[in-house]
């Protein structure tokens, strides 16, 4: 009796540490840091249908190269990426990485004048 | 008493049944039978029916053993019931984890639908400007996964058209 109990409880407990937040490299863009950054812009959306963050750098290349890391840090977990390239140079990456069974696509973008555009966009649940 | 059961044997215990069965023995006899049937493991048809007639169900060999035989299902009965009972508990517990969840979560997006923050150049933006912030942000991200998506489908399209000239030549 008790060890069945004690079997249900692990169960339960094992079913719910299976839902964890995917904790991107990335996603540290977002936790208050470069809030009062002044070469940083971000949007930051969350609603029951979409989970939505947005980095925009302008002129500043040792940002840009510190996001280009992040991604590439991320994109080892990722279930497809992708790079297109302009003149030779990136001018757009993404990824999509799986979490909790539900898509996160994050894209890079490189803009002119050191700069970079960010954003990570996919369910809530994908997040919890 | 006891010098009765050691001496009475299979056949005389099923003749005094039969006696029994006629309504031939006195009350001291029928009262001395009933002892004995009690403690004899003797079976047969017209024992069986003497002892069922005497509300003996079994004799007392067999009842220990049927007795062990229901402490046994008693106890597979209460071992399934606690599994039963801690499935319906562990059930009940995540459903109604999901209802107070959903609850929350229907409660929460009643009071704000949509939660926006935004800064720029270091400054937090009004709800406003931070919602037209934000939109703007999407449409840029849609945009770009649009154009990702497209150069997907084209290189796929083009490795087709390859792969199909390669098969032709062949």
């Amino acid at each position: 009796m008790k060890k069945t109990i004690l079997l249900l409880a692990f169960l339960i407990i094992g079913i719910a540490a299976v839902a964890k937040p995917p904790c991107l490299k990335v996603e540290t863009l977002f936790d208050g840091s470069y809030n009062s950054n002044k070469s940083v812009s971000l949007q930051i959306s969350k609603s029951p249908k979409e989970y939505f963050r947005g980095c925009t750098v302008s002129n500043n290349r040792e940002l840009v190269k510190k996001i280009e890391k992040m991604f590439k840090e991320d994109a080892g977990r990722a279930e497809k990426s992708q790079e297109l390239t302009q003149n030779g140079r990136p001018s757009y990456s993404s990824m999509i990485i799986q979490n909790n069974g539900f898509e996160i696509y994050v894209g890079l973008s490189y803009e002119s004048g050191s700069g970079c555009y960010l954003f990570i966009k996919g369910s809530p649940e994908a997040f919890r | 008493m006891s010098m009765q059961q050691n001496i009475l044997t299979f056949r005389e215990t099923e003749q005094l049944c039969r006696l029994y069965l006629d309504c031939r023995l006195s009350v001291a006899e029928e009262t001395e039978l009933h002892y004995v049937l009690g403690k004899l493991p003797y079976r047969s048809r017209i024992i069986d029916e003497a002892r069922e007639s005497m509300g003996i169900a079994v004799a007392l060999g067999r009842r220990s053993d049927v007795n062990v035989r229901k402490t046994a299902i008693w106890r597979a009965r209460y071992r399934y019931a606690g599994v039963a009972a801690s499935v319906v508990i562990a059930l009940a517990v995540s459903v109604s984890m999901w209802f107070i969840a959903g609850n929350n979560a229907v409660s929460r997006s009643s009071i704000a639908q949509r939660e926006i923050v935004a800064y720029e150049a270091g400054k937090k933006l009004a709800p406003e400007a931070a919602s037209e912030a934000v939109d703007k942000s999407i449409r840029k991200a849609d945009m770009l996964m649009a154009r990702s998506e497209a150069f997907d489908k084209a290189s796929l399209e083009h490795r087709n058209y390859l792969m199909n000239l390669t098969d032709d030549t062949k």
